[in-house]
This record gives C-alpha cells, structure tokens and sequence, in this order.
C-alpha cells in the first residue's frame, strides 16, 4: 500500500474527468399517433351551394428516433395522411349585399405521404443538425432542406439557436383542364426560403425565456388553383417575433406554466398576434406518471390588402377571397395527456378550434366570411423507449 | 427545480447507458467485445476515469483492478456454493489492467474475453456528476443520493445540515450511526450488499483482484471526502486492504467509521 498520497492522487484525478456537456439521446424511441381531424360543416344559410361537409382528415405517424453512435442521433418519421371532403371556392357579395359561399362540389379524396429524416450532432458545447423532408399528393410534390445548430454559452445558462431551410414545391392540379386557373397552375412551382435565430436563457432553476426572430420569403405560384377568382403576388415575404416563457413550480407533483407570444406580419398586409398559455401539470401515481395539460390559444390577424368579396374581380387585378386571408380571430381550447409507465408513453389528446370574424382584435372588417372554419381534432399516440 | 432533476436524471441514465455492462449498445460493451481483436476509440471523460481506474490500481497494489469483473463468472452468490479454486485460477490470468494498452484516445483490451467495468466507482462518479448539474443550475440546498452513495448539492436552508444515517451492517435496513453533513460526500463499502454464507462463513461481492476471493476483515467502512467518488474508491480500497485497512485510511486523514467482522467501530469523528 502506498501511503498518505491515496487521497489527494485520487481527488485530483477525479477532478479532472472532463464533464460531458450537451448530451446526446441514448434512447431509441418507436412512437406511433393516429390524428383525426374533422371540420364542422359550412354554415347552411350561408352556402349556396348544397355541399356542406367539410375536409376530414386522418393522419397515421411512424416515427422511430435512434442514435447512431457516442455523438450523432437520427429522427426519423413516416407519415400518412388521407383527406377526403369539399373545401370553399369563392366568397362573394350578391346582389342584396349578402355574402354566399360556394363550396367544391364533389368531394375530394385524396392521400398524402411525408417522409422526414434529421440527423443531429452532439458537440461539448452545442448540437449541429439537418433536415430532409418528401412529401407527395397526387396533385403537389415538396421537397425540404434544412440546417440548424445550437451554441451554449456563459456556463450552459445561455442557448444560441438558428436555423435555414429552404423547400421546392410543385404543383399538378388535379382535372387541369377543367379550368384556366388550374391549367395555369400545372407544373408551376413554389420556392421557399426561411431563417430563424434565437436566444434561450435560464433566468433561474424554475424558468427559463426563449426569443426568437425569423424571416420567411415564398416565391413562385401562391395563389389557390382550386378557388375562383384567386390571383395572388408571386413573392411574399414574412417577418415573426416570438418570446416564449417557461416557469416550473412545484404545485402536486410538479408543474410547468408554458407562455409565448408571437406577432407576425408580411408584404401582404397580414399582420397576426398569437397568444399561447398551457399548464402541464405532474401527477404521480405509483410508478405511473400523469402529465396532463389544458392549454389555451387565442390568435388574430388583418386581412391580406387584396382580400375581396368581389364576384367578378378585373382579370388583372390581385384577388381571393381565401378565409385565410381575411381578417378574424379564432380561439383554441385543448387538453393534451401523455401517461408514463416504464418505458411506455401514451398520448390522448383533443383540441377544438373556433374562428370568427368577430373574434378579430384589430382591423376588424364589415366583410363577412362564412368560410371561417371550425375544427376537432383528436390523438392517440404510444411511445416506446428502449 | 423540475429542470434541473430532469436534466440530472439524464445525466445519470446517460452515464449507465454509456458504461453499462447490460446493455449491447453502451460504449464500454464495445470496449470489451473488441478484447484481443482491435483498440476502442475512447473520449475524454472515459480516458479521464481509466487514469482513475489507474490510480486506483495503483493505490491498492493491484488489488482493485476494473478488469476483475469476468469473475463475477465463477462468484454467484444466489448459488450458495463456492466456486472451484481451480476454475478461479484459470480466470486469473484475465484480471490483468497493468497489460490494458490505453492512452487518451483509444484503449486496447489485449486478451479475448478480457473485459473491464466502471463498476466499482459508476454508481459514485453519477452522483457527483447530477449534484454538479443541481449546482451548475443555481440549486443550493439539496442532496443526491445513488443507493447510499450521497453527495451534498448545498446544506439546508437553515444550514442545520443533512442527517445521514450508516447502515448497520449486520441488520442493513437500521442505521448504525448518524452524521451531519453539511457539504461533500459520503460513500459506504459494505459487505452486506451481496453475499453469501456457506458453512457460516461470510463470502460478499468485493474480491481481490489478485486471488479472485472476497475481503475477510471488515463488514464496512464509510468515508466522507469532498467528492463521492473519491470517498467510495477510498471505502473499497480500504475493505481490500483487509487488515492493514485501518492504519492506511488512518493516514488518508479523512472521517472514517470502519466496522469489522465482529462488529467494533473504528472511527476517528
């Protein structure tokens, strides 16, 4: 035995084990969801033509994430989606100063497969990750790139975050021939490129502010082939702001109050507020844990400055009558659950979503949009962690 | 305080899934499926616990030595029965950490079926790393404590200090004896944790790397040191040392209460 050194050799080599810093996944996750999601139906006395029954759409979502070995982890989903309905084609004033929707007559039924893989490095101080993402319907293709990477800093208390993306879609609307603007819109394309850049802070052990700004520029075919009357810029350019706070407490068994708030506008003339608050709340139940969370989001935006309810807009003038485009607010109630137990995760989740024209905060418009939609949407999900 | 358990609990699960030696994927399996084939690429924490392992190695002559794992082969100690002399002898020449090639970057285990395991020092090296994240985190009164091994993120609020109480050797579920902690760590090496009696003699997990046959002189020694795992290398080295334990931690000049086979304390707090 040697003798007095044992303690003072074995502290200073115990002190100088480097500490790993941001720490890649080490789990492989399987997860599955089934979404359905159903839109109320338009509103009869407003409709003028007799289809009513909204999209409704049912979503199947495989996702298996991996790491690949000590510092690099791979995302990964498979996702299907099959869609069947009418949607609007036009809003318009008649002749007594009445707004009339008329919907798609036949319903569509349609399917939709996405296609995500996103590798991601864990480095000492920070994570670099990609982004490719396919996606197909018979009648649009899109293809997606995207960079992004964090950068811890001052003692891992402050995140660095950005990210780029940029994605090519490609429209072939379906019976091309049966109207111009779906003959127009064959084969056309639609680019976008988008920049994000955050900063996260650990303000103390129980919460922590994130904010962020980003810039998004679309090019190409905007406009709706689908809609009458619906001519749109070939560019448009999108600015948000967002904040976001999160404060833990120890309400039961702990609990975590989610806030953000994001304004956004664009060269259109959108301008939108969205105001986010959930309460996930902790609940322990043996070796079972509950998290459930009712959430709350309430968001308004001014209508698009060639918004119209004309029935027979000039040829060369920007047009739509897009609910989307108009000015509304819509509020969205939800309570989402996910039950713990082992290495299983089961998720249940329900949202209803309501919009009015009413609703709106600010620029409220005398147009009426009976197109506004109303929605549910319901999830079940399973984890499995191994 | 959510955040920061979170984020210390996947500092621990990170460490077991990475030295694990249940799990296939973890780095140290890979270590020890390429024995005697080709050397491991290792990282700097793994290289910085090896030069621990080292100097562990060193401290007790040989005796703790993390490739000494492979006799948990021959020692099964829910059998109660011996294992064969001869069967250990045969895996002695296995036990060998002086013949591991290893530097900063890579290490080479050179026999087939060699193997080697943070076992010995996992456990307390995690709960110095999840006390660490609670401290990085602003946390300030707390502790971590892994299956005994403990140590102190930050004293009481009233700086009152922790009540801890040492396992009762002979009856493991009662304390023996209570310390205020107000800062650092304590670990306990005990010789209750796995064992077996076989013609009433005691046979507990810690084995002498160079005879491959458990410790005979203490029931448990407890240290207390600035860091968890230095108090409980210092603990195990101490019940390898056997008798010569006591005047070797004596010098170490740290609390210690050593209890041995007929249950007299030996304690300088």
């Amino acid at each position: 035995m040697k003798k007095i050194t044992a303690l003072s050799a074995l502290s200073a080599a115990a002190m100088a084990i480097p500490a790993q810093a941001e720490v890649a996944p080490t789990d492989k996750i399987f997860s599955y969801r089934y979404t359905s999601y159903q839109e109320s139906d338009a509103p009869r006395e407003r409709t003028f033509t007799p289809e009513l029954g909204r999209y409704q759409i049912e979503v199947q979502q495989f996702g298996y994430q991996t790491p690949l070995d000590e510092s690099w982890y791979l995302a990964s989903e498979l996702q299907f989606e099959t869609m069947s309905g009418a949607s609007p084609t036009q809003t318009y004033k008649d002749a007594n100063g009445k707004s009339a929707l008329t919907m798609s007559g036949a319903s569509i039924e349609e399917q939709r497969i996405d296609i995500k893989v996103a590798p991601k490095k864990y480095f000492a101080h920070g994570t670099a990750g990609g982004l490719v993402a396919l996606s197909k319907e018979n009648d649009y293709e899109s293809i997606a790139l995207g960079l992004d990477g964090t950068l811890e800093i001052f003692d891992k208390h402050t995140t660095l975050i950005g990210s780029l993306s940029v994605s090519n879609d490609k429209l072939s609307p379906t019976d091309a021939r049966i109207s111009a603007s779906r003959t127009e819109a064959d084969g056309r394309k639609k680019r976008s490129f988008s920049v994000y850049e955050g900063i996260n802070q650990i303000i103390d052990k129980y919460s922590s502010f994130q904010a962020g700004i980003s810039y998004t520029q679309l090019t190409g075919y905007l406009s709706d082939p689908y809609k009458f009357e619906d001519r749109r810029p070939g560019s448009r350019d999108q600015v948000t702001f967002s904040v976001q706070h999160k404060q833990f407490s120890n309400v039961l068994d702990g609990a975590a109050l989610h806030s953000s708030y994001r304004y956004y506008y664009d060269d259109w003339g959108i301008e939108s507020h969205t105001l986010d608050v959930k309460w996930a709340q902790s609940f322990n139940l043996g070796k079972t844990r509950l998290i459930a969370t009712p959430l709350v989001r309430y968001y308004t935006q001014t209508k698009a400055n060639f918004y119209s309810l004309e029935q027979n807009p000039a040829d060369d003038l920007l047009n739509s009558s897009d609910y989307r485009l108009s000015s509304y607010g819509a509020i969205t109630i939800g309570f989402n659950s996910e039950l713990k137990f082992k290495q299983w995760a089961l998720h249940l989740d329900w949202q209803q979503y309501t919009s009015r024209e009413i609703m709106a905060l600010f620029g409220r418009d005398s147009d009426e949009t009976p197109a506004l939609v109303n929605f549910s949407t319901f999830t079940a999900g399973i984890d499995y962690k191994f | 305080m959510q955040q920061a358990c979170i984020k210390a609990q996947a500092e621990v699960q990170r460490i077991e899934k990475k030295y694990s030696r249940y799990l296939d994927s973890s780095l140290l399996q890979t270590i020890n499926k390429n024995a005697g084939i080709k050397s491991t690429t290792i990282d700097a924490e793994t290289a910085g616990l090896l030069n621990y392992a080292d100097l562990c190695y060193q401290q007790s002559d040989g005796n703790f030595d993390i490739t000494s794992g492979i006799l948990r082969r021959v020692w099964n100690f829910k059998s109660n029965s011996l294992p064969d002399e001869k069967t250990i002898q045969q895996l002695l020449p296995l036990i060998n950490w002086y013949s591991v090639q290893w530097d900063q970057n890579t290490i080479f285990l050179p026999e087939k079926n060699m193997e080697i395991d943070f076992g010995g020092f996992g456990k307390e090296y995690a709960a110095d790393r999840a006390a660490e994240i609670f401290q990085s985190l602003g946390i300030q009164h707390g502790l971590v404590d892994l299956g005994g091994d403990i140590r102190i993120i930050g004293d009481k609020t009233d700086k009152s200090g922790w009540d801890i109480g040492i396992r009762n050797p002979s009856q493991p579920e009662s304390a023996i004896s209570h310390i205020t902690l107000h800062q650092g760590a304590m670990a306990t090496s005990g010789n209750y944790e796995r064992f077996m009696q076989v013609k009433h003699q005691h046979y507990c997990h810690i084995l002498k790397a160079n005879t491959g046959w458990p410790v005979n002189h203490w029931a448990s020694v407890t240290i207390l040191a600035p860091q968890c795992l230095v108090a409980g290398s210092l603990a195990t080295l101490t019940m390898l040392a056997e008798q010569k334990g006591e005047k070797w931690i004596r010098e170490q000049e740290i609390p210690f209460l050593a209890i041995d086979l007929k249950g007299l304390q030996l304690s300088n707090f």
